[in-house]
């Protein structure tokens, strides 16, 4: 009997034990957590003002140029709507960005469940996106295969951010003149969606960091590439709404690869109103 | 009855309305706080999913200490009172039998949510947590009446 007692106890210490040491390294890397988010806010300034003033401060100076210009110079008026356009765009894209992040910290999120087609969806993207990856001369390919249902219910506008997100990244952060593959396939009733492409390669250690909102891998303030590090995060919370995962490879001879899985969305809340009747019946109350 | 709005709580998300609504939710090692003012009769629900935010993602009410501070913060900016605000706590199970289940999710989420109501001052005046069996809960934001019920155990 005294035995039995032993070995449960030693059975227990040992689990608080690694308890113990779990606890320890979750601490440990708080605190380095803590220590870099003064920095943190220090970028997230400078960024703010890299994405959000300064599109605002051409857009301005753009359009006052065109207001001065004749109506003659229909071609000159045409480039400068382009930049207007340019500049718009990606101001657009970081506003919902910052907008997702906010409704999701305050917990006002929806799903609104609708069904779409999924490669259509995801070519309608990257139409939207080809004049950014033109300037850098990159050429975006996609591959779908047979296999992805051709209707599949989801929330439309969350999946809209996540492949938008996913795809601006890798033409951002990709080298000129590289090619950018966006593969989507269906496995069971789930569609894989992988974008690759060729750009500087993530650190191992980094690698879990970049779905924590305002982590910019890149931290130089003066660097060309933009995004103030919450599209990832976005992504992330998104994703777990919709019951989806994420995941990063960084390799040196394939480059960067983000796949995302994505499950049908079931809707939750009609199975639940639909058992109300039982529900009312044998419930206790509180 | 049939005319009352109806809202479904999915984990990460918080509600509280000053209109009447039914608010529903399946808890298994999650947790929902129930906080309503006696006097205004505004009411509010979240549901979390784990106790701390530690710095992973975003500081979504996924988290129990992010989400007990929001839905506070939803009734005050509605003209509550804290010395009026009362809580139901519910959900907190070990519903996923793990050998080395030694993070007890379930038990951490309940003591988060003791601690900071706790530490709000405001009381606790009913409670169904722990347990190894999955709950679904229903609540009325008009009368803070919660119907409730053990459902058998699933994955959550």
């Amino acid at each position: 009997m005294k035995m039995e007692n032993t070995d449960k106890s030693n059975g227990e210490l040992e689990s608080l034990k690694k308890e113990n040491t779990y606890l320890l390294a979750q601490l440990t890397k708080l605190n380095q957590k803590l220590e870099e988010s003064d920095s943190f806010k220090s970028h997230f300034i400078s960024n703010i003002t890299n994405e959000i003033v300064n599109p605002f401060t051409s857009i301005l100076g753009i359009s006052k140029n065109i207001i001065s210009l004749g109506a003659n110079k229909i071609s000159q008026i045409h480039s400068m709507a382009n930049l207007i356009y340019n500049e718009a765009f990606d101001l657009d894209f970081q506003l919902q960005n910052i907008f997702a992040a906010a409704k999701i910290e305050s917990g006002e999120i929806n799903l609104e469940l609708t069904s779409i087609e999924p490669i259509a969806f995801v070519e309608n993207i990257i139409e939207s996106l080809r004049f950014k990856s033109e300037k850098k001369a990159q050429y975006i390919e996609i591959i779908a295969h047979d296999d992805v249902p051709s209707n599949f219910v989801t929330d439309e506008e969350k999946f809209n951010v996540i492949i938008k997100n996913i795809i601006t990244n890798a033409i951002i952060f990709g080298d000129d003149k590289t090619r950018i593959g966006v593969n989507i396939e269906g496995k069971d009733d789930q569609i894989v969606i992988k974008v690759n492409n060729k750009g500087s390669l993530i650190d191992k250690e980094e690698l879990d960091k970049i779905f924590d909102r305002f982590t910019k891998l890149d931290k130089n303030i003066n660097s060309v590439n933009q995004g103030h590090g919450l599209g990832l995060s976005v992504t992330k919370s998104y994703l777990e709404f919709l019951d989806g995962e994420i995941s990063v490879e960084s390799d040196e001879n394939i480059g960067n690869t983000f796949s995302v899985v994505m499950h049908p969305s079931e809707n939750n809340s009609d199975s639940l109103i639909r058992d109300d009747d039982l529900f009312i019946d044998d419930s206790e109350i509180f | 009855m049939d005319n009352q709005l109806k809202m479904f709580i999915y984990p990460g998300k918080l509600y509280a309305s000053k209109i009447p609504y039914q608010l529903s939710t399946i808890l298994g090692s999650c947790v929902a706080i129930c906080l309503w003012d006696s006097t205004k009769q505004i009411g509010g629900m979240n549901h979390y999913m784990l106790p701390l935010w530690n710095g992973d993602g975003l500081a979504s009410p996924k988290y129990g200490n992010v989400a007990v501070e929001n839905l506070i913060k939803k009734l005050l900016f509605f003209g509550c009172n804290k010395k009026n605000i009362k809580a139901k706590i519910f959900g907190g199970a070990s519903v996923i039998k793990n050998t080395n289940d030694f993070y007890n999710i379930g038990e951490r989420n309940i003591q988060i949510a003791d601690e900071m109501l706790q530490k709000a001052g405001i009381k606790i005046v009913a409670r169904s947590t722990g347990g190894d069996k999955g709950r679904k809960i229903m609540m009325d934001t008009s009368t803070f009446q919660i119907r409730h019920k053990f459902i058998e155990k699933k994955n959550f």
